[in-house]
């Protein structure tokens, strides 16, 4: 067999035992053992490979923001720093025709600074946002479509776990990642944006007028919201201006949000138990999952098939960009029937040799992942933030969320058009601040 | 979550997460004063970086327990739509593989573990030897196994079940098994 069979043959392997119920991350273990124990015949060696790469993901110092972010964003949302962002947006933009829902995802957009998870963006800004909204008579539908997309922000905006997580696993800096994703983040906002103005202009009776703020109010609320803006910038100051490392600032942002919650009373001993109870099972679930690409990863590097796709794909001739194109309508449809991070991170092993080889920057082919991650977070039948929503407001059908999210969709698959077409929007930035 | 009968299992992984997660919390804290001694006075704590990445290793190993006990996985869960008992079989089936890699992690951790106490292994700056760390990582992936263990003998239960069962998971057609799910 040729590497590309034994590969092939692998990954199909890997998706069969997946839609066999089986833990993403086990069936990459599993998968990724069976296969090296094919193409070596080496049993000792197979085995070992549970313990090295555990040890090789326990032991990297970069999954370490990881644990740290996660806890930070957990006390943010313990300390109402996401309330405070809420009520800010709100002053200003609360208003204008949809303003309740524009103050949302500008809401989401600066929880996502402090958070980095989209799925923790959703559930903490849907208890925020989501009252006030039918308060004010917004169409469920606009209300839940904003809160599932505007979620979705929290991967995107840095620092962005998955963007963690890429960064690591295809050798990347990750500080080149946040930054490269800055100007694709206030791109997406400002479509979000115009998908509400968009919507209403269309269907003006989705969301009824609210009456205008007075200037001593939106100033109170600007005073009260120096929490979270304090927080962002310290730590995303403090790691960009090179003050601290990345893992420094995120450990800087989880010592910053506990004094917060600390500060304002809002941490007992029941919220605090609660938040690292939560956090664990995230910690434990992403670590899984890395060991077992880890080991998948292993086994595919060791079929050569990488270097053979590349090989192959260049031998017929098909321009660069088709090839890309094509990528991106993959993750599209993986993203409708699998996990959109867990898809990222099985078939990275064969995607960035080939991004890299086909002379793509693999910072750009990051944000392009995430962005594609967070269509997947919204696409059905399977959109995970959907269900989040869903989870929360269980009288609300999934169609009238699946209905709100659509002009989001579209927004997000302009953003991303946008991003492949001018690779600057995420290149520049990084380079002019080297 | 496991049933009643197995609380000791889960107040030990609770203990094993929350020592591990305030370990991490400190970690924090230090590692603050550790940037303001350096950029305020030009001192850094001495040795702070050796104990910070085994401190790291410790937080991380300690998460595992209680996400088996709360069954923090990511699966897609199609097939086990079609029939109750199709999705309890598939579920055991997962169940048991996981027990068999934790097995095997647990395993190959304590080889390793038991290598560095051979070899006396320390860490770079501060001379602190590495093995009580590895040992301690032992203990808590090899606690999975008979938490996992346990999992497996509830679900045997549920895939032989004489009447139909609920799903387990209902947050959708790909779950994620409990409420704080994957962090993406």
């Amino acid at each position: 067999m040729t590497p590309i069979e034994i590969g092939l043959l692998g990954f199909l392997c890997l998706i069969i035992v997946i839609f066999l119920q089986v833990p993403i991350a086990i069936a990459m273990a599993v998968t990724g053992a069976a296969g090296y124990l094919v193409l070596t015949g080496n049993l000792k060696g197979m085995i070992s490979l549970f313990g090295t790469e555990t040890v090789n993901v326990l032991m990297n110092k970069d999954f370490a923001v990881i644990m740290f972010f996660l806890l930070m964003g957990g006390f943010a949302g313990a300390a109402n720093l996401s309330a405070d962002i809420y009520r800010f947006a709100n002053a200003w933009m609360g208003h204008l025709r949809g303003g309740l829902a524009m103050a949302t995802i500008i809401g989401c957009g600066g929880f996502g600074a402090i958070c980095g998870s989209s799925i923790a963006t959703t559930a903490t800004m849907a208890r925020i946002a989501m009252p006030e909204m039918e308060r004010r008579g917004y169409a469920l539908s606009l209300c839940t479509g904003t809160l599932a997309a505007g979620g979705t922000l929290g991967s995107l905006v840095p620092p962005s776990v998955i963007m963690v997580i890429y960064a690591v696993q295809v050798e990347q800096f990750i500080i080149d990642l946040f930054i490269g994703a800055i100007l694709p983040s206030i791109l997406s906002i400002l479509l979000f944006l115009i998908a509400v103005r968009i919507q209403l202009y269309l269907h003006p009776g989705m969301a009824p007028p609210s009456p205008r703020t007075n200037l001593s109010e939106r100033l109170a609320t600007t005073r009260k919201a120096w929490g979270a803006i304090f927080v962002i910038v310290v730590v995303m100051g403090g790691i960009y201006s090179g003050v601290f490392t990345v893992n420094e600032g995120a450990a800087v942002g989880l010592v910053l949000t506990l004094a917060f919650a600390l500060g304002r009373r809002l941490l007992t001993g029941e919220t605090f138990w609660k938040t690292l109870r939560e956090q664990a099972g995230s910690i434990a679930l992403l670590y899984l999952i890395l060991i077992g690409a880890n080991i998948f990863g292993y086994f595919i590097t060791l079929s050569h098939m990488p270097e053979a796709t590349v090989a192959w794909i260049k031998s017929l001739g098909i321009p660069p960009i088709s090839v890309i194109l094509v990528l991106i309508l993959m993750y599209i449809a993986l993203g409708c029937v699998f996990d959109a991070l867990s898809g990222m991170v099985l078939t990275l092993p064969f995607v960035a040799p080939l991004v890299s080889g086909l002379g793509y920057d693999l910072v750009w082919w990051g944000i392009v992942n995430v962005m594609l991650i967070e269509i997947g977070m919204i696409t059905p039948p399977v959109g995970i933030n959907v269900f989040v929503m869903h989870g929360l407001r269980k009288d609300i059908p999934l169609s009238t969320i699946f209905r709100g999210i659509t002009p989001f969709l579209l927004a997000n698959l302009v953003a991303l058009g946008l991003v492949v077409a001018f690779p600057d929007l995420v290149t520049w930035l990084p380079k002019a601040l080297k | 979550m496991l049933s009643d009968l197995n609380l000791p299992m889960t107040r030990l992984a609770v203990l094993i997460a929350a020592i591990g997660l305030v370990a991490l919390t400190a970690l924090a804290i230090v590692t603050m004063l550790d940037i303001a001694g350096r950029e305020l006075f030009g001192v850094p704590i001495n040795g702070f970086s050796d104990i910070a990445d085994m401190m790291v290793v410790f937080a991380a190993a300690s998460c595992f327990p209680i996400s088996l006990i709360e069954r923090h996985h990511v699966s897609v869960r199609f097939l086990g739509k079609l029939n109750w008992r199709l999705r309890e079989m598939l579920d055991l089936l997962g169940h048991t593989l996981m027990l068999a890699v934790f097995a095997l992690m647990s395993w190959q951790v304590a080889v390793y573990a038991l290598d560095v106490y051979q070899s006396g292994q320390t860490t770079w700056l501060i001379r602190l030897p590495v093995w009580p760390l590895w040992f301690a990582t032992t203990f808590m992936i090899g606690v999975c196994v008979p938490i996992q263990a346990l999992i497996v003998a509830e679900q045997v239960g549920r895939a032989f079940s004489r009447v139909p069962l609920r799903e387990l998971h209902e947050d959708g057609p790909e779950s994620l098994d409990a409420d704080a799910g994957l962090p993406s």
